[in-house]
């Protein structure tokens, strides 16, 4: 926590040795949160849990990449992407997280589980253009109207590259 | 156990502090420091069931994960004090155990639908979790690349065999070009020599055609010489009717002389006599002019004979050139016709060549862009940062003059290289172009 608040406004890095484990519950809202989680967002695991996971959402993280995330969710698939996230101290720090479905023992999903690990710095480079445009374009539209549209965006950006969201996300971890 | 600690530290002191009440021997110090006692050991019983219900909790986390619900953590691990690591180790096994084997069973779900995109991910991982990934990524790899191969295998056979197909098609067709070609040769062929044919019979004709006319010169002249006796003889004619014009004058004359003596003697015998004499030479002089005047005329008919003749002869040859000329005429008509017969079998003959020529170039066409997608099948990339031009570039100029059949071709393999379509829908309009 003291960590977070002297960086103020400044990043935080997760190690490539290091993974941020979080679970949820259908709605989102925290149903656990692992050391690592609790030590670089600066949060004590009380105050995470049963919070909604975007108390850790940074104002610069379109709402198109969310909308897209919990459309993947919900038709049972996984998700990879690139977040960053608030820390307590508003200083921030990246992460590539992948989000599964948890299905408990009759198949019926009961939660959400997200494991990021250490983003590689090229992709950054890549992808925070194209965050900072789709923002740009949700702050022209309507709330309501302004995922569609930035998500849009972003597929146009993967159509012209003719690649798919999931492959261009791995492809950039890669680099 | 219990029940001899709860006897020998609960219900004897407190009935020895009753008992020192109701005797009132008990002081205030003791009173309180019972109390204490008291208190302290009624903390050390609810800690004690506390750090019970912990490790209830973490049993039931851990009896959890051993029946396969890995999903399940310990949580408000504040509480937990002196345990709370063991706590947090038991969730950060429980992380690594879950997070490994959710890994694995993403990756396969894919793998069995041949989606080899998913990698396991091993960052993060301590040791042998992320060894044994790296392990897996390994084999799914080499799933990968057999199925790659296997289905690289099937695209380039699939297209050679439609290669073949066509390829055998497009060449039957030039081959049938190529004999077409051969029979109208064969015909042009056969048109010359019958001009040939036609033109020996013409200058036959026409060597015929001058002996004839020759004779009839000669026939014509001999006429000429003909008549030139005809004309003299006809001389002699007029000089002989002269000769007996004279005889009658004379005769004429000589009676008029009788007559005048014959008129003046009158009896005299002998003067009659000498009259007579010479009437009687003048009329055998008469006689013989006549049977000259006789064979002149004979003379003259021979004449006429052999001019009859002649012009009778003349006459036949004359109507002999006249039909060789006729003859000779067809000939040249027909000559005409076959020498635009020969001139449009020519044409027919180009027309196959070129025809012939071209689908050579395109047959040739095609194989060079089957050759270049199955080089592009082979070495195909999936990695889009890795992605060079395709060698289509080389072939991109020369379509354009190409037929119609072949652009189509040459668009559909830039939509496969360009990942606009799949390898089923390639073979598909492969098959339709070719079948078009
Ligand atoms: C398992 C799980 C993990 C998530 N992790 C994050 C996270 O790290 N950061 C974040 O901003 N949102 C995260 N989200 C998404 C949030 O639930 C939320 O959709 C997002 O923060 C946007 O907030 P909003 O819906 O209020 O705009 C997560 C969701 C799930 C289900």
């Amino acid at each position: 926590m003291l960590a977070s608040k002297i960086l103020h406004d400044d990043e935080v890095f997760l190690g490539s040795d290091e993974l941020i484990i979080s679970k949820t519950d259908l709605q989102g809202r925290i149903t656990y949160a692992n050391r690592t989680f609790i030590r670089l967002a600066g949060y004590d695991e009380e105050a995470l849990l049963d919070k909604p996971h975007n108390m850790i959402r940074h104002p610069d993280m379109p709402k198109g990449v969310f909308k897209f995330l919990w459309q993947e969710l919900q038709q049972g698939h996984e998700f990879f992407g690139f977040i960053k996230n608030a820390t307590i101290g508003q200083g921030f720090y990246w992460v590539f997280a992948n989000i599964t479905p948890d299905f408990d023992s009759k198949g019926r999903v009961q939660g959400y589980f997200s494991v990021r690990r250490s983003p590689s710095a090229e992709a950054i480079k890549v992808i925070e253009p194209i965050y900072k445009n789709m923002i740009e374009i949700e702050r022209r539209h309507s709330k309501p109207d302004a995922p569609h549209h930035s998500f849009s965006y972003l597929n146009q950006v993967l159509d012209s590259k003719r690649v798919s969201y999931e492959r261009f996300v791995m492809q950039l971890q890669a680099l | 156990m219990k029940r001899l600690i709860v006897f020998s530290f609960v219900v004897v002191p407190a009935a020895l502090l009753l008992l020192s009440w109701y005797r009132s021997t008990l002081s205030l110090e003791l009173a309180i420091l019972s109390s204490q006692v008291y208190a302290g050991l009624g903390f050390y019983l609810y800690l004690n069931s506390r750090s019970k219900q912990r490790y209830q909790e973490l049993s039931k986390v851990l009896n959890q994960a051993a029946q396969g619900e890995l999903h399940h953590r310990v949580t408000h691990i504040k509480g937990y004090g002196a345990t709370s690591n063991v706590a947090w180790a038991i969730n950060e096994l429980l992380d690594f155990v879950e997070t490994y084997f959710k890994e694995v069973k993403l990756c396969f779900q894919r793998v069995n639908k041949q989606d080899f995109s998913r990698e396991a991910k091993t960052t993060g991982l301590p040791g042998d979790f992320s060894e044994s990934l790296k392990s897996i990524n390994i084999a799914i790899q080499a799933i990968k690349e057999n199925a790659v191969f296997t289905e690289r295998n099937d695209l380039t056979s699939q297209i050679h065999e439609l290669n073949l197909q066509y390829l055998r098609r497009d060449l039957q067709q030039s081959e049938s070009d190529v004999q077409s070609i051969q029979l109208d040769i064969a015909d042009v062929d056969l048109i010359a020599k019958e001009n040939n044919i036609i033109a020996q019979e013409s200058s036959q004709s026409i060597n015929k055609m001058s002996d004839n006319l020759h004779q009839s010169t000669e026939n014509i002249a001999q006429l000429q010489q003909q008549a030139e006796a005809l004309s003299k003889a006809s001389g002699a004619v007029s000089k002989a009717l002269k000769l007996i014009t004279d005889i009658a004058d004379q005769t004429n004359l000589l009676a008029l002389n009788a007559s005048v003596e014959a008129a003046r003697a009158g009896e005299t015998g002998r003067g009659f006599a000498v009259v007579a004499d010479e009437v009687k030479n003048l009329s055998n002089r008469t006689k013989n002019t006549a049977t000259e005047v006789h064979d002149v005329l004979n003379s003259l008919n021979a004449q006429v004979e052999i001019i009859k003749t002649a012009t009778q002869t003349s006459n036949t040859l004359s109507l002999q050139v006249t039909q060789q000329l006729d003859s000779f005429l067809q000939l040249f008509s027909s000559l005409e016709n076959s020498a635009l017969a020969t001139s449009t079998k020519v044409a027919t003959v180009a027309e196959h060549a070129s025809s012939a020529v071209s689908r050579i170039a395109q047959v040739i066409y095609k194989q060079n862009l089957y050759a270049l997608l199955e080089e592009e099948i082979t070495h195909r990339s999936d990695d889009y940062f890795d992605q060079e031009c395709t060698p289509l570039e080389h072939l991109r100029e020369k379509t354009r003059h190409t037929a119609p059949s072949c652009q189509k071709m040459f668009d559909l393999v830039e939509r496969y290289c360009n990942r606009e379509e799949d390898a089923d829908s390639l073979i598909k309009q492969l098959k339709q172009i070719e079948a078009d």
